[in-house]
């Protein structure tokens, strides 16, 4: 396991240096001039060439990718152009609170999607089946837009019962009140996908040898579940939750715009669009990195659930 | 009018300057009307019982109604709905609105270049004197303003109750550091352009005693007032003591700088929002709210929803397409502000295939305004002619109308030689790409195919070649201008002849448009402190562009901003102020 740990974290390693390349790459080829973009499209040029000068975007890329990398290095990703401060005083506002969403998200959409995909899997072909399919299917390719502006209008709107947006801060019920329609939007996103999963994953495995032998031996049906089923459909499912997790903590730019929800999704799209690039490299270079941090983590769980795994199908 | 009337004119006429009392003979002579009365004397530095004077002499009592003056829930010019509630001490007012840009993120009153950077620095900052919904001038820190006899030389007189926070006076020489610091070219101020409308250089304004302002211009300037009013983003005074104003808000919150305005900032977080307090030592009338408070948002929607939820009770901007619902909405006020924003479609007239006139008229005969202001603005706007000249400034005089005639247009077309295909650039954003196809179907109907390419970096690459002759520019783009008081800057630097980036006039002329008779035509409109003059330099402009058509003009857009019913007293611009020293929430 340890040898195993010790190449995912080298495959890591190597993953964020190509990231890093990448996302300075990307971030220096945008259209236009980042002192043209911050001044306004009227500002005397005088002050475009001065502006530019002073923020150093003028010089060779291969020395700015160096100086950055090297400040990245010490946890030190430059000053903000927009907000003249550094942009570690605003990253980890907005990575924690992407981070709320995505634990409310999760804590909604896990425990529907297992049951759900587990459930349909018990009465395939069944009507109940079909439902679950179709309906995790049809909200899947709703618009998140769409999802939320319904939610928006029934539960804020409407029946007063839910702020239709704003900061998760204040008391924890406070704060649930505010994650509960961006989560459910989120999770209408995500249902399908993963009730999918473990629908299939389950269905594999009630197919499979070991369950029929549990059951034959005369284990209680919820024991084989449990123990046999859910524990064997749930890899691919662990999977796919690690791979939302970019999507979910810097991805989110449609839900966040629309709920006014301040994470790093709105974060990286307003850095973008105020062509606030120190801010864009760090905040997507981060989420990056969380993301890979997560894949590790899920490769780590996958193994130690799935010996074959960690073993490289050696044995 | 009786003998005492004429009497009581003169009397007035004797304190007053010759540009006051040409203003003041054109409305005794009958050739202005009300209004453009109103609106010219102000700007003339006459003052509101002076003007409430003559107008009563004239048989007329009333000194102001063009929707508000302050105070009250008449922000709005025409246009309000629901109903208004009597003003009450206490509360907190939550409005939405945009984030601040780039440039105005701390709110330094140097760089601020939005309306929302504006919106925000308006309630704590002060500027000499305001423009307001009706674009008439009210006195703020100035009480009088008066020009010489030529309009070259401005005289402000601050008002001796102003203060700073710090209960400081605001005085001349808070005035002098304060607007110097926008003309040093070393401090990259946005206003340099504005100022070099305004024919003002660094030097340019003195102290006369701590009570008056001189300001010196490089030549005559009837409208000069509002380059250093609240249409000028950046003209906010602050106290001479203030050198960095790098990190404002901040400096604000601590208290290093002082503002006179009615709030101080409680808390600022450049990316959710900011909260305001009460400025314990206004010299104003002091403030019913006891807070006051702004929520950031990057999506109309988002604003609409918060609105409609009651999470916010005003907004501060609003646009028709998304904010339909708040349109005919009982439980909410509407404010409708006529405004000079618009749009310019520019045709390279120095070469390439708009260089021929008759394309260009042709361009201007195939487009359907009434079609565009219904379909983009469900009728919330006007129709332009082609020129700056938009119904809302009392100068345009009579406006010729543009004509819509697909069949002299596919003639003048077949004349200059037949259809063509061209690409057109623009903006990305607010109605930019459904104009750019109504664009294109209207040129379709006359044999020009237009390729649409709406870019992030038009304004870099394919708008002007001033700044850089490097760069494509475009035959055909869409630019956005945003609302100003008076036509100047329209006049100026989109359509002057340009020469250097360093002189100012014609930095923005994407057209490429020289004209020796325009430039003149703009230079006397500019010099000319009468009204009349300036319409009739105004009819000769009118008349120039309309047949030379270097770009087009289809329409200006109104200004929509609302609150909920329970708010009143909240004063909307077109500019992007919104004003709440007098509001209050029931």
């Amino acid at each position: 396991m340890a040898r195993y740990v010790l190449r995912r974290l080298g495959l890591t390693a190597i993953t964020l240096f190509i990231l890093s390349i990448v996302v300075f790459a990307v971030s220096a080829v945008l259209p236009g001039s980042v002192g043209r973009a911050i001044l306004g499209p009227f500002a005397d040029e005088a002050s475009v060439v001065k502006l530019n000068q002073e923020l150093g975007v003028d010089g060779p890329l291969i020395s700015r990718y160096f100086d950055w990398i090297g400040g990245a290095l010490r946890g030190d990703f430059g000053n903000s152009y927009k907000f003249r401060a550094p942009v570690m005083d605003f990253i980890p506002t907005a990575l924690f609170s992407s981070l709320k969403l995505a634990a409310m998200t999760l804590i909604i959409v896990v425990p529907l999607g297992i049951i759900g995909g587990t459930y349909a899997a018990l009465r395939q072909g069944k009507a109940a089946d079909r439902f679950i399919t179709i309906a995790g299917l049809s909200l899947a390719v709703t618009p998140e837009f769409v999802v939320g502006i319904v939610l928006i209008l029934v539960f804020a709107v409407k029946l007063d019962w839910l702020p239709a947006g704003g900061s998760a801060r204040g008391s924890v019920v406070d704060q649930i009140k505010v994650l509960i329609l961006p989560a459910l939007t989120l999770t209408a996103v995500l249902f399908g996908y993963l009730s999918r999963m473990a629908r299939a994953g389950a269905i594999e495995a009630l197919a499979s040898d070991y369950t029929r032998t549990a059951t034959l031996k005369g284990l209680p049906r919820s024991t084989v579940l449990r123990r046999h089923v859910l524990r064997n459909s749930l890899l691919p499912t662990i999977a796919v939750i690690a791979s939302q997790m970019s999507y979910l903590l810097g991805g989110l730019l449609v839900t966040e715009t629309l709920f006014n929800y301040r994470g790093l999704g709105l974060l990286i799209s307003d850095a973008a669009g105020d062509r606030d690039v120190p801010m864009l490299m760090a905040a997507v270079f981060i989420v990056g990195a969380l993301a890979m941090l997560m894949t590790l983590l899920a490769d780590l769980l996958i193994a130690w659930l799935n010996p074959r795994v960690r073993l490289g199908g050696k044995q | 009018m009786t003998k005492k009337d004429f009497r009581g004119i003169d009397s007035i006429r004797s304190t007053q300057g010759p540009i006051a009392n040409h203003v003041i003979d054109e409305f005794v002579a009958g050739r202005l009307s009300r209004r453009a009365f109103i609106r010219r004397g102000t700007i003339v530095g006459l003052s509101i019982p002076t003007i409430g004077a003559l107008l009563a002499a004239c048989g007329d009592d009333e000194p102001s109604t063009d929707g508000t003056t302050g105070g009250t829930t008449g922000g709005a010019t025409d246009t309000t709905t629901g109903g208004t509630t009597a003003p009450v001490a206490g509360g907190t007012i939550k409005a939405a609105g945009g984030a601040p840009s780039a440039a105005s993120a701390t709110l330094d009153p140097v760089l601020i270049n939005d309306g929302a950077g504006l919106t925000l620095l308006s309630q704590v900052g002060q500027f000499l004197v305001v423009s307001q919904s009706d674009l008439t001038l009210a006195g703020s820190l100035a009480t009088e303003w008066t020009p010489n006899d030529d309009g070259s030389e401005w005289t402000f007189k601050l008002n001796p109750a102003a203060t700073f926070s710090d209960g400081a006076p605001v005085t001349a020489a808070d005035v002098v550091a304060s607007i110097e610091r926008l003309l040093n070219p070393d401090n990259t101020s946005n206003s340099l352009s504005a100022f070099a409308t305004g024919k003002l250089s660094p030097g340019g304004v003195t102290v006369v005693d701590d009570g008056t302002v001189l300001f010196t211009l490089n030549g005559p300037m009837g409208n000069f007032p509002y380059i250093v009013s609240s249409d000028n983003y950046n003209s906010v005074i602050l106290p001479a003591s203030v050198g960095d104003t790098t990190n404002f808000a901040a400096d604000v919150i601590s208290g290093k700088i002082a503002t006179s305005g009615p709030w101080t900032i409680d808390s600022y977080d450049a990316t959710s929002g900011i909260k305001y307090k009460p400025n314990a030592k206004y010299w104003g009338t002091p403030l019913l709210l006891e807070g006051l408070e702004y929520i950031f948002y990057s999506d109309v929607a988002a604003q609409v929803a918060a609105f409609q939820s009651g999470e916010v009770d005003a907004l501060v901007k609003f646009e028709v397409s998304g904010g339909e619902s708040l349109l005919d909405n009982p439980d909410v006020t509407v404010y409708e502000l006529k405004s000079a924003n618009h749009r310019q479609i520019h045709m390279r007239t120095s070469e390439g295939p708009f260089a021929d006139k008759r394309i260009r008229q042709a361009m201007a005969m195939a487009v359907d305004r009434q079609t565009m202001i219904d379909g983009l603005f469900q009728g919330k706007a006007s129709i332009a002619n082609d020129t700056p000249f938009f119904d809302v400034f009392p100068s345009s005089g009579d406006r010729p109308a543009s004509t819509y005639d697909l069949d002299k247009a596919k003639a003048l077309v077949a004349e200059a030689g037949g259809g063509f295909d061209v690409t057109l650039y623009g903006i990305n954003y607010f109605e930019g790409p459904d104009l750019a196809v109504l664009l294109q179907n209207a040129a379709k109907e006359i044999g020009i195919n237009l390729t649409i390419e709406l870019r992030d970096d038009y304004y870099d690459n394919n708008w002007v070649r001033t700044y850089d002759p490097s760069v494509p520019g475009s035959d055909i783009g869409i630019t956005d201008y945003g609302h100003r008081g008076v036509p100047d800057v329209f006049l100026n630097a989109p359509l002057k002849s340009f020469k250097s980036v360093d002189d100012g006039a014609g930095v923005w002329n994407a057209a490429e448009f020289a004209n020796a008779d325009y430039d003149a035509a703009v230079d006397t409109y500019s010099s000319s402190s009468d009204l009349q003059s300036q319409k009739a330099a105004a009819a000769t402009i009118q008349s120039i562009l309309m047949d030379e058509v270097p770009m087009l003009i289809p329409y200006n857009i109104n200004y929509l901003a609302a609150t909920k019913t329970n708010v009143t007293g909240v004063v909307p611009t077109a500019m992007g102020h919104f004003f709440t020293d007098q509001a209050s929430k029931a």
